[in-house]
């Protein structure tokens, strides 16, 4: 699928507010689109990955998992992103995601994304910075979370946090905004 | 040891060559701090970012708690604090205090922003850095959250 510019404009503005035409189509040529079924994962929590995804179509649900439960964060769908920590240095997902509908997504790699910044210098620089920014705002987010809380935690004298709903309920709203959830979901 | 000597044997500034080494140099300011001296404050917004020379540095978080001073971790030679303070301009969450006489070299971003604008490839490789450092912070959150959350209930 090619996507043009002014769609993609419309579709993902806070990063095409950084290119300029030639860095657009340049960035556009770079997108890898992908096509998921409902169902299938894009990243799996814990495993390598190296991306950082723009939904074009669909939706899709982003969780964490172990061997025994499921712990949902939240729902994407067209104009999103997600797997921005990826981008900035390739390694384990923190988040599974599933489409639950067909959707179609574009991927951008760390190393593609390494390959427009000799000729886009600027362009990729200020990407980059706005992403790192999202990071900030998610992990100053999640500090100040922690900490606020932290008197509550001391509260607690054993040691199965998870036998504290309350305490669940906290960590997963702090999960979900570091994922850039707007805060708790169903 | 030399200013640059002390950059090259910080692992992430290991891929800069001589001449960005040289320029960095000239952009940083080296200063000599008290024991006790709060490096960077929960009370002030921090615009700067430090590489440790010398000495060692105590992470403590005060601000807003019940509990009082909370110290979170030492940080010696080598190490980079206000890494958040070169991309948005907020009041840091916690504090970095000298333990013993520190010695310091810090970056305003003033600094950086007037680099970004004469030279491309010295703050890419900052951003680079910074992107690392973020990342490894994050996974690091979501990582304890997460085996909190998980944790076995039997």
């Amino acid at each position: 699928m090619d996507m043009r510019p002014a769609s993609f404009k419309e579709q993902f503005p806070a990063i095409a507010e950084h290119c300029g035409p030639a860095g657009l189509n340049d960035l556009l040529a770079a997108l890898q689109t992908i096509n998921v079924q409902s169902a299938q994962a894009v990243t799996s929590d814990g495993e390598y990955c190296d991306s950082l995804y723009l939904v074009v179509e669909g939706k899709l649900v982003s969780q964490i998992t172990s061997d025994r439960e499921t712990i949902r964060l939240g729902s994407l769908k067209k104009g999103d992103i997600f797997s921005e920590v990826n981008i900035l240095d390739p390694g384990p997902s923190t988040s599974t995601v599933i489409a639950t509908e067909d959707s179609m997504l574009l991927a951008l790699s760390h190393n593609t994304f390494r390959s427009l910044e000799k000729p886009h210098p600027v362009m990729t620089g200020n990407i980059l910075r706005m992403i790192c920014s999202i990071m900030v705002d998610r992990c100053r987010l999640a500090d100040k979370l922690l900490f606020s809380k932290y008197a509550y935690i001391e509260g607690i004298t054993d040691s199965k946090s998870t036998q504290h709903r309350g305490l669940i309920e906290w960590g997963r709203d702090i999960l979900q905004k570091l994922h850039g959830h707007a805060g708790t979901q169903s | 040891m030399s200013f640059i000597e002390h950059l090259q044997s910080v692992p992430l500034f290991s891929e800069m060559t001589n001449d960005e080494l040289r320029t960095l140099e000239q952009s940083m300011v080296i200063e000599d701090y008290p024991d006790g001296h709060k490096i960077i404050s929960e009370e002030h917004i921090n615009d700067r970012f430090y590489v440790l020379l010398e000495g060692e540095v105590e992470i403590t978080h005060e601000k807003d708690t019940e509990r009082g001073l909370q110290r979170i971790s030492t940080m010696g030679p080598g190490s980079l604090i206000g890494l958040h303070g070169l991309i948005g301009h907020n009041r840091p969450i916690v504090s970095c205090r000298a333990n013993g006489a520190v010695k310091a070299a810090y970056l305003p971003s003033a600094a950086f922003n007037l680099l970004y604008q004469y030279n491309t490839r010295l703050p890419h490789h900052f951003q680079t850095i910074v992107a690392k450092q973020l990342a490894a912070d994050y996974r690091n959150i979501v990582g304890e959250l997460r085996e909190m959350m998980l944790a076995d209930n039997d």
